[in-house]
């Protein structure tokens, strides 16, 4: 075989199955009789049969549970009731969100045998629409990572080059949505987590204002940066699981307490007149320039369709990482210390109870789990907690009046959502600081807890680009309109 | 141990371990104290932001307090968690004594 050859095949992807119909389509021929919940079920389990071995997307198929639920929404409709728009239609989950009665391991061994005996509420709300849950999705374990390489379960592979990361954590339900074996998922994001990875895997993914769904049910990490969002092809697709997912919960104080507005069909609205913000830190060094000039082509692209774009400034991107680091190592050390082999999960049997901790979290956890927990304690303990945590709490707060500041100038904030396109396998896992730096253009986003969304916007070398479009809080309606804008603009 | 040591200081990293409950082998003891000095140096970059310590809060979209009735609830849950305890006795969750 010639080198070329040998080239063309190592980046040979799984054979692409066609693409899935819209949901609103999908849920048209359903009512109309012309598919069954069953049919397409049937049709996901051989993309995921003959895509899965290669891509290892996902952990688990829940295929009995599935059938079940599929069953259910087509005998529904037998008798002639009207099904909500979700009914009957699979979808994936990132393993860190409980499914009743599946397998829940986000992505670690110490969790070996665990059962959720309940359900998490967004897989709860989307049930209830009669949705039909196929099965559970890899990611970086506990959701730390940044390209699911850190996964108990081996990596996920990108769709459309095997040598390359489908990003992380929620590398597993990206490349899942984007190589075709399902038509939606659910990630999680604490730090770029869904857009990191729909961005590598040329998707649409959306990361909500923090508190506008609800954690209950989804294994924590960092629980003031923590949200559930979809990956889908397309901003209406994403705009109906985001409208089925959301609002607030009892169960989830955190939550926010306004309903959410109804979304539009297909989200609607011009750009002209729209005013559209360019944070110029987030094209300086460390982004490939390749990626800066895609991205300004498709900002460049609203421009001629009439909205007003022009630079602003956002100083306090570049310390964002660094408060984000000190945040969530503190808020996972205390999130993880339940893993201890008493209730629940794996236990290494030791002859005392402070040996059976010890064994167990050093058995069970993987090295950059162990990384996080330990810088947590460091910047939470004595002598160290106010260099470190105290001062980046004031950090967030600053960055959060920061982007409130400007979206009293504009409406939407457009910027590239990774620094780079897909990087290879095992580049980056000895190396922290240049892993954690593949979200530096994610984490502010998280830290002043403003929702985003992303949007393929082209290539480089033929590996997708993302373009992020960033509101104030509770402004997902406007990331919609604007996304479903450049789509049309793209010709999506 | 000084009371403010490095966290490369190996006494200080097998301190914060042991607190955190977690065994580290020699290698991992060796790797982290290379990695940690570079992590902790990147992140000491909050320092130099002019940003007063406020009174801390736990979230940017804002602290409500949400309350319910004080009304006891029984969980259909009780036998479902207990089934997942490596050890059980007469429906309790069963460890070694602390002594």
């Amino acid at each position: 075989m010639t080198p070329a050859a040998r080239t063309r095949s190592a980046r040979a992807p799984a054979a692409a199955a066609p693409p899935w119909p819209s949901l609103r389509d999908l849920s048209k021929r359903l009512a109309a009789g012309e598919a069954t919940a069953e049919g397409l079920l049937e049709d996901t389990l051989a993309r995921i049969r003959a895509g899965n071995p290669h891509l290892n997307a996902f952990i688990h198929v829940a295929e009995d549970a599935a059938r079940v639920q599929a069953r259910a929404a087509d005998a529904r409709r037998a008798r002639g009731e009207s099904l909500p728009l979700l009914a009957g239609i699979p979808f994936g989950v990132k393993d860190n969100i409980c499914v009743a009665g599946v397998p829940a391991t986000a992505g670690s061994r110490i969790l070996e045998g665990f059962v959720p005996p309940y359900d998490a509420t967004v897989i709860e709300r989307l049930k209830a629409q009669g949705a039909v849950v196929v099965g559970k999705t890899n990611l970086d374990e506990f959701a730390m990572g940044s390209s699911t390489e850190f996964s108990a379960f081996g990596a996920t592979r990108h769709p459309l080059d095997a040598r390359r990361v489908a990003g992380g954590s929620s590398g597993g339900s990206a490349a899942a949505v984007s190589a075709g074996l399902v038509p939606y998922a659910l990630g999680t994001e604490t730090g770029g987590s869904i857009r990191q990875p729909a961005s590598f895997c040329g998707i649409v993914g959306l990361k909500t204002t923090y508190g506008r769904v609800s954690r209950y049910g989804v294994i924590a990490y960092g629980s003031s940066f923590d949200q559930v969002g979809p990956f889908a092809r397309t901003v209406a697709d994403a705009a109906i699981v985001y409208a089925a997912i959301a609002g607030p919960d009892p169960k989830d104080a955190t939550t926010l307490p306004e309903p959410v507005s109804p979304i539009p069909a297909v989200p609607e609205g011009a750009v002209a007149g729209l005013r559209v913000g360019v944070p110029k830190e987030y094209f300086t060094e460390g982004v490939d320039p390749a990626v800066a000039r895609v991205v300004s082509e498709a900002i460049d692209a609203l421009a001629r369709r009439g909205a007003q774009v022009e630079e602003v400034s956002l100083p306090l991107t570049g310390v964002a990482l660094a408060a984000y680091l000190i945040l969530t190592r503190a808020e996972a050390s205390t999130n993880l210390a339940r893993y201890d082999g008493v209730r629940f999960g794996r236990r290494v049997s030791a002859r005392t109870l402070e040996e059976i901790y010890d064994k167990t979290r050093g058995a069970g956890f993987g090295p950059e789990i162990k990384r996080r927990i330990i810088l947590g304690t460091f910047v939470l303990s004595a002598g160290y907690a106010d260099q470190y945590y105290r001062k980046a709490v004031a950090v967030r707060q600053a960055i959060a009046d920061e982007y409130a500041k400007v979206f009293a100038r504009v409406d939407v904030l457009a910027t590239p959502a990774a620094p780079e396109v897909a990087f290879r396998l095992g580049a980056k896992v000895d190396d922290p600081l240049r892993m954690y730096a593949s979200d530096i253009l994610s984490v502010p986003v998280n830290v002043a807890g403003v929702p985003a969304l992303v949007v393929p916007c082209g290539s480089v070398d033929g590996l997708p680009v993302g373009l992020q479009l960033i509101a104030a809080q509770e402004k997902e309606d406007l990331l919609f309109r604007v996304g479903a804008a450049y789509e049309r603009v793209r010709g999506a | 141990m000084a009371e403010r040591p490095p966290i490369e200081e190996l006494t200080f990293l097998r301190h914060l371990a042991q607190l955190a409950h977690l065994a580290l082998t020699k290698e991992e003891e060796a790797r982290y104290r290379r990695e940690f000095q570079e992590i902790v140096a990147y992140v000491g970059q909050v320092e130099l932001v002019e940003a007063s310590l406020r009174p801390l809060t736990a979230t940017v979209t804002g602290v409500r307090s949400v309350l319910r009735e004080d009304r006891v609830e029984s969980s259909a849950l009780g036998p479902a968690l207990l089934k997942h305890a490596p050890a059980v006795q007469d429906g309790c969750v069963r460890v070694p004594a602390i002594r």
